[in-house]
């Protein structure tokens, strides 16, 4: 398949969170509530990304991706005043985030139970990856189990601990450990490494 | 980090569209409204909180400490009124009272060491008292 997108700068290593980040998600959280509306479009720039990555991971499809983001800063634009008690501003978005996909889910004879056979499934390899290489890897990606994959994204990709991805996807951190330990083998085992 | 998580790291960086952004936050930005009452700042502040759960403690701690120190304190008084109340009869036997005005004086004792009462007295019980 030819490769119509330029190659991206790749990033190598998994990329920490810190309190900082809190502190400026928190600002943003407060003023948000104040009615600055400007401080959504900062916490958009700041999370879009990372959210939207998630949501691929658990929908293995773009344009649900996007909408489960939507939804995230919808749900952020009309919760007001608790949105100050967030300690945590980037779990909080990615646990909204996975109870918008639960509650599409529940929904009766949605799209996702469509998607439930992967060859209706659109391909998404060539959004995740940036080169030939890549795609491969993503394609593997694709073939693990929802859990799985998403724990993949949350802790190598997204930087959260294994502590902080078990509190966004309802686990604890020695079942979100156990999800990535199986599924690198299971990813290994793919590529015959 | 192996070979197998470099790889990873590498092909999984998709971003959304340009146009999402736009889409997002022109259905999300009207929704807002400012919430800046006092009461919820202070409410949702978790440095209120803090506060608050700080002050319910020490409370709590007072509270015990001071039941604790007025359960003792009529103990005490009991202990020391039953001291007094067997001295003086063990003084009126040795005097050779007669059993009727040792219990007259044991009477007398206990009513001395009992505490004083917290409802007002009025001028004349206070006159009598003073009197004795």
């Amino acid at each position: 398949m030819p490769m119509t997108k330029t190659p991206r700068p790749l990033v190598i290593s998994t990329r920490v969170r810190d309190e900082r980040d809190d502190h400026r998600d928190a600002t943003s959280l407060r003023r948000l509530v104040q009615g600055d509306r400007d401080a959504l479009a900062d916490l958009y720039d700041a999370h879009a990304a990372s959210l939207f990555r998630h949501g691929l991971a658990l929908t293995r499809s773009r344009s649900d991706a996007e909408d489960l983001v939507q939804a995230v800063f919808l749900k952020v634009a009309t919760t007001g005043a608790p949105l100050l008690a967030v300690r945590h501003p980037a779990n909080y978005l990615h646990r909204i985030l996975r109870a918008a996909w639960i509650d599409d889910r529940r929904r009766p004879a949605t799209h996702w139970e469509e998607q439930a056979d992967p060859e209706s499934n659109p391909p998404t390899s060539d959004y995740y990856a940036a080169t030939e290489d890549a795609i491969d890897v993503s394609r593997m990606l694709e073939q693990l189990p929802v859990v799985q994959r998403e724990i993949v994204m949350l802790h190598l990709i997204e930087g959260f601990s294994f502590r902080e991805a078990g509190r966004i996807t309802g686990a604890s951190i020695f079942t979100a450990a156990s999800r990535y330990r199986v599924a690198l083998e299971r990813l290994r085992e793919m590529m015959g490494r | 980090m192996d070979e197998m998580e470099h790889s990873l790291l590498k092909a999984v960086r998709p971003e959304p569209g340009a146009d999402v952004r736009e889409r997002v936050l022109a259905a999300a930005m009207p929704l807002i409204e400012p919430h800046s009452s006092r009461l919820d700042l202070m409410w949702f502040s978790p440095k209120w909180r803090m506060a608050a759960m700080l002050a319910i403690l020490v409370l709590a701690c007072v509270d015990a400490v001071s039941e604790h120190i007025v359960a003792g304190q009529p103990a005490a008084q009991n202990r020391a009124a039953a001291d007094t109340v067997r001295a003086v009869e063990m003084a009126a036997r040795e005097a050779g009272l007669t059993p009727d005005d040792t219990e007259a004086l044991v009477a007398q004792a206990i009513a001395a060491t009992r505490p004083p009462r917290i409802t007002s007295l009025n001028e004349d019980t206070l006159f009598q008292r003073s009197n004795r």
